[in-house]
């Protein structure tokens, strides 16, 4: 993987505790799998950072090594990968994804 | 891909476990692998267990003859 991909990624993950790689934006999703996972975060209403993968080839591919998980979307919560959209969804259903999030929430940037 | 590959490559890398897969779309690229969790070694998280199945199918999922695989553990 390009170092440039690995810098995208880390710094994107330092940025922010919660973090969707997808395709499309979360206003404008293009694929079922992103739009779910947008969905699910929406109803929790997390604040969370994302990213298309659409528009950046060396990241599209570089998250999947970097998290070796090998499909998008991909959720990191505190730079650690919690999964695709399948397990989002689980842990939704569960409350667990609800926990992680709300322990996630203490701001990187001072707002 | 046909479901029965698919189920035939996770036969062969999971001897013995019980498992289902679903032709999504009947267009032979979105699936569903259901797999009880007894297949899995003792103490293997979640998704240390759903990175297992995937990388049974790394080519196909990079090549994109398989786009989704969607996967439940029971």
């Amino acid at each position: 993987m390009s170092s440039s991909a690995n810098e995208k990624i880390e710094d994107l993950l330092a940025k922010n505790n919660v973090v969707l790689f997808m395709k499309g934006t979360p206003s404008f999703p293009q694929c079922g799998f992103s739009a779910r996972s947008v969905a699910i975060l929406n109803e929790l209403s997390a604040e969370f950072g994302s990213f298309n993968v659409l528009e950046d080839d060396e990241v599209r591919e570089g998250i999947k090594a970097f998290g070796n998980w090998p499909t998008i979307p991909q959720l990191y919560v505190n730079k650690k990968l919690v999964g695709g959209s399948d397990i989002m969804m689980e842990m939704y259903e569960s409350g667990e994804l609800k926990t992680m999030l709300s322990s996630s929430n203490e701001p990187v940037v001072d707002r | 891909m046909k479901d029965t590959e698919i189920e035939e490559k996770l036969k062969e890398k999971f001897p013995g476990a019980e498992l289902a897969v679903v032709d999504m779309t009947g267009t032979q690229n979105h699936f569903e692998v259901r797999m009880n969790n007894n297949a899995f070694a003792e103490g293997l998280s979640r998704i240390e267990k759903h990175q297992s199945i995937m990388s049974v199918f790394d080519e196909q999922l990079k090549s994109g003859e398989v786009h989704a695989l969607s996967i439940k553990l029971f």
